[in-house]
C-alpha cells in the first residue's frame, strides 16, 4: 500500500474544504442518498444554531467584550449559510461557479468563524451543546468524497486525530497552561473545548460512516433491481425471439421448401419481419423514457424506401432530435404509421416527410403523389378517421397538392392540450 | 479498375455484399472484417478509390471511426463512405465521422440493394451521394465549419492537458480522484484541466461536460485525439 505524503495530505484536506460544490460536474439530480446527506447536514446545523440560542437564554446573561455580545449573531448566521447553501444545492442541484481558490479560502473563514463562535457562545462544557457540527461534518466531508470519487474510512479518523501534530499541540499547550496558570482556568474552560472537539470527530466518523453505510446499501439495492430488470428483459427477449421471430423465418422457410410463394416474395416477407423487428426495437426504446423522434419516423422512413418508394425530403436531426415522453412518443408513432401506410397503399410513388414543433404541438407533415383526398372524405371507421378523433379537433389537416394530398397530424405535447383532445374525441 | 475497400464485422455479409458489388458494378473489392485488418488490407492494394465503412464493431475496442481515420490517413485521395443501421447506437459515431471526415455518402444497411449499389456508383462516378433518408435524420442540416481534425490542437494546450486525456482514456468510473490518480496531477490541477478545456469542447457538442462524458468524447475521438496526445508526449 502506498503511504500518503504530506503534499498529499494538505491536497486532500484542502479538497475536503472546497466542499462538494468544487467537484460535483453532474447535474441537479443526485441518488436518494446524497439527497438524505445534504439534508442531514443542513438539518445539523439547524439544529446547532437553535441549541446556541436556546443556550444563550437559558443560561442567563454572560457580560462580556462586544466580540462575546455579538458570537450568537455570528454563530446563527454563519450555521444558517451553510445550511441555506447546502439545502438549496441538494432541493436545485444549482451550482455557484466560483474559483477553487476562493472558494478554500471563504469556506476556511467560514469554519473559523463556526468554531470560535461556537465555543464563545457554548463555553466551558456547555461546549457539549455543540454536536450536531459534529454531524454536519461528517455529512459534508462524505458528499465531498462522493462526488470527488474518493473512499473515506471515517473510522480511522479519531486515531488519526489523536496522533496528530495539532491535537499533540493541543494537549502540550493545555499541560502548560495549566502548569504555569490557574489550573482551575484552564480545565474549566479549555479543556472542554477539547472535549468538544473529541466529540465532533467521533461524531463525524460515524456519521459520515453510518452515511457511507446507506450508500452502499442503496448501491446494492440499485444493483439488485438491474438484476432483476434485466433478466426479466432478457425472458422477454428469449420469449420474443421464440414466439414471434423463429415462428416468423420458420414459416418463411417452410413456405420456400413447399414452394407455395415465389421467390420474389421472400424478400418481401422478409422486409416485413424486419419492419417488425424495427417496431419491437422502437417499443423496447419507449420503455426507456428517451426516446427521440428520429427513432419514432426512422422504422417508417425504411419502410417507405423497402416498398420502393423514392423519399424526397426528410427532417435533418436539427428537426428532430428533441426527446418526447413515452406517451407523446407513442402518439407521435401512431401518427406516422397511419399516415405512411395510408399513402403507401394509396399508391404512392414519392414521399416527402418534415416535422415541425410549437411548445403545444409536435407535427409530422407527410407529401405524397397517390391523388388527391379531403379531410370531409376520411372512411368512417378507417385508420385516418380514427386519428382524426384521437387528436382532436383540427390536428388533422388534409391539404389536396398538385399531385398528391399533404396531411399534418399534430400530437399534443402539455398535459392541457392532451386533455383537450380526449374531450374533443 | 476502380478500387473499393470494404470494412464491416458481419464477415458472411460483407463477402456477399463485395460479391454483388464486383458482379453489378463491375469494381474490386477488398474485404476487412476486423478494425486490425485494415492496416494489412491497405498495404495489399495498390490504390484505393472508395472504402465502404461500417461503424459499429461491438466485438472490438474501437469503431468504425478508427478505420476511417487510418483510411483517411493512409489514402487521402480515396472516398470515404459509411455503411450503417443507422440506429442511436452509433448515432454519436456518424455524427462525429461525418462533421469530421469528408464522408461522400452513407448508406443503411436496410436500404434495398439496387439502391445501395446506385449510391455506390454515384460517389465513385460524381465523388457524392446523397445519404440515405433512413440516417439523414441522425445527421446535422449542416456540418459545422469550425470542427476539422485541426481543431483537436486546441484541446492539447500542453503536456499537462495530454496527461489529463491519457488519464481519461484509461479511466473505467472516471473521477477527479481517479484522473488525478492516473495521470499523478494534483486534483485541483485536473479541475483546471477540466475548465481550461470548456470553450474548445463546446464546438465538438460539449456543453459543460462531466468527466464521464470527456471520457467517452476522448475514447469516440480517439484517433483525431492521439496524435496531439503523442505530440506532447514526445516534447
Amino acid at each position: 500500500m502506498r503511504g500518503t505524503t504530506a503534499s498529499q495530505s494538505t491536497e486532500r484536506s484542502l479538497a475536503l474544504i472546497a466542499g462538494r460544490e468544487a467537484w460535483s460536474d453532474e447535474g441537479p439530480t443526485g441518488s436518494a442518498v446524497t439527497k438524505v446527506a445534504g439534508v442531514v447536514e443542513a438539518a445539523a446545523f439547524l439544529i446547532a444554531a437553535v441549541l446556541g440560542w436556546t443556550y444563550q437564554l437559558t443560561a442567563g446573561s454572560h457580560a462580556g467584550t462586544p466580540v462575546i455580545v455579538f458570537a450568537p449573531f455570528a454563530f446563527s448566521m454563519v450555521c444558517l449559510l451553510f445550511s441555506a447553501r447546502q439545502l438549496l444545492l441538494t432541493l436545485t442541484g444549482r451550482k455557484l461557479h466560483i474559483p477553487y481558490g476562493v472558494r478554500v479560502t471563504v469556506r476556511s473563514m467560514l469554519a473559523l468563524a463556526l468554531m470560535t463562535s461556537a465555543f464563545a457562545v457554548m463555553p466551558g462544557w456547555a461546549s457539549l451543546n455543540t454536536w450536531p457540527i459534529g454531524i454536519a461534518l461528517g455529512a459534508d466531508a462524505v458528499l465531498t468524497s462522493w462526488a470527488l470519487g474518493w473512499h473515506l474510512r471515517p473510522l480511522r479518523w479519531w486515531p488519526a486525530f489523536v496522533l496528530s501534530p495539532y491535537h499533540l499541540g493541543a494537549i502540550g499547550g493545555l499541560l502548560g497552561a495549566a502548569t504555569f496558570q490557574q489550573s482551575g482556568s484552564v480545565w474549566s474552560t479549555a479543556f472542554p473545548v477539547l472535549v468538544a472537539l473529541h466529540s465532533w470527530v467521533i461524531i463525524a466518523s460515524l456519521t459520515a460512516w453510518g452515511l457511507n453505510q446507506l450508500d452502499e446499501s442503496e448501491k446494492a439495492d440499485r444493483q439488485r433491481l438491474y438484476d432483476t430488470a434485466a433478466t426479466v428483459e432478457h425472458q422477454k427477449n428469449a420469449h420474443w425471439m421464440h414466439d414471434d421471430l423463429c415462428a416468423q423465418l420458420r414459416l418463411v422457410s417452410i413456405q420456400v421448401q413447399s414452394r407455395s410463394i415465389e421467390f420474389e416474395d421472400v424478400a418481401q416477407l422478409l422486409d416485413d419481419l424486419d419492419h417488425q423487428i424495427r417496431l419491437r426495437q422502437l417499443d423496447a426504446i419507449f420503455a426507456t423514457e428517451t426516446v427521440r423522434v428520429a427513432e419514432i419516423i426512422q422504422p417508417w422512413l425504411r419502410r417507405a424506401q423497402n416498398n420502393g418508394v423514392l423519399i424526397d425530403r426528410v427532417p435533418s436531426l436539427d428537426d428532430v432530435s428533441m426527446v418526447v415522453s413515452t406517451e407523446v412518443g407513442r402518439e407521435f408513432s401512431h401518427a406516422v404509421s397511419v399516415l405512411t401506410s395510408n399513402a403507401l397503399n394509396a399508391g404512392a410513388t414519392r414521399l416527402s416527410f418534415d416535422v415541425t414543433r410549437t411548445e403545444e404541438y409536435l407535427s409530422i407533415i407527410i407529401t405524397d403523389d397517390a391523388g388527391g383526398l379531403s379531410a370531409s372524405e376520411l372512411p368512417v371507421g378507417r385508420a385516418l378517421w380514427s386519428l382524426q378523433q384521437d387528436l382532436g379537433d383540427g390536428q388533422l389537416v388534409v391539404t389536396p397538392t398538385d399531385t398528391g394530398t399533404m396531411v399534418q397530424a399534430s400530437v399534443a405535447r402539455t398535459e392541457r392540450n392532451r386533455r383537450g383532445a380526449i374531450v374533443a374525441r | 479498375m476502380v478500387q473499393l475497400l470494404l470494412v464491416d464485422d458481419a464477415g458472411a455479409l460483407a463477402e456477399l455484399f463485395a460479391i454483388a458489388i464486383e458482379s453489378k458494378l463491375g469494381h474490386l473489392v477488398a474485404v476487412a472484417v476486423a478494425l486490425a485488418d485494415v492496416g494489412d488490407a491497405l498495404k495489399t492494394l495498390e490504390h484505393l478509390d472508395l472504402a465502404i465503412v461500417d461503424l459499429s464493431f461491438p466485438q472490438e475496442q474501437g469503431t468504425g471511426l478508427d478505420a476511417l481515420a487510418e483510411i483517411h490517413l493512409a489514402c487521402p485521395s480515396a472516398k470515404l463512405a459509411i455503411i450503417t443501421q443507422g440506429d442511436m447506437w452509433v448515432a454519436q459515431v456518424l455524427r462525429d465521422a461525418w462533421e469530421l471526415l469528408p464522408i461522400a455518402t452513407v448508406i443503411s444497411k436496410s436500404a434495398p440493394l439496387a439502391y445501395q449499389l446506385a449510391a455506390i456508383e454515384s460517389v465513385v462516378t460524381t465523388g457524392s451521394a446523397p445519404v440515405d433518408p433512413a440516417v439523414q435524420t441522425l445527421l446535422p442540416a449542416s456540418r459545422p465549419p469550425l470542427r476539422t481534425l485541426s481543431s483537436f490542437a486546441s484541446l492539447v494546450h500542453h503536456g499537462g492537458h495530454a496527461k489529463l486525456w491519457t488519464a481519461l482514456l484509461s479511466a473505467s468510473d472516471p473521477s477527479y480522484k481517479e484522473v488525478a490518480d492516473r495521470s499523478g496531477l494534483k486534483l485541483n490541477t485536473v479541475k483546471n484541466y477540466r475548465a481550461q478545456l470548456l470553450p474548445d469542447l463546446i464546438m465538438h457538442g460539449l456543453n459543460d461536460p462531466t468527466l464521464r462524458q470527456m471520457r467517452d468524447f476522448a475514447i469516440r475521438c480517439r484517433p483525431f485525439l492521439t496524435p496531439y496526445l503523442d505530440l506532447r508526449d514526445s516534447k
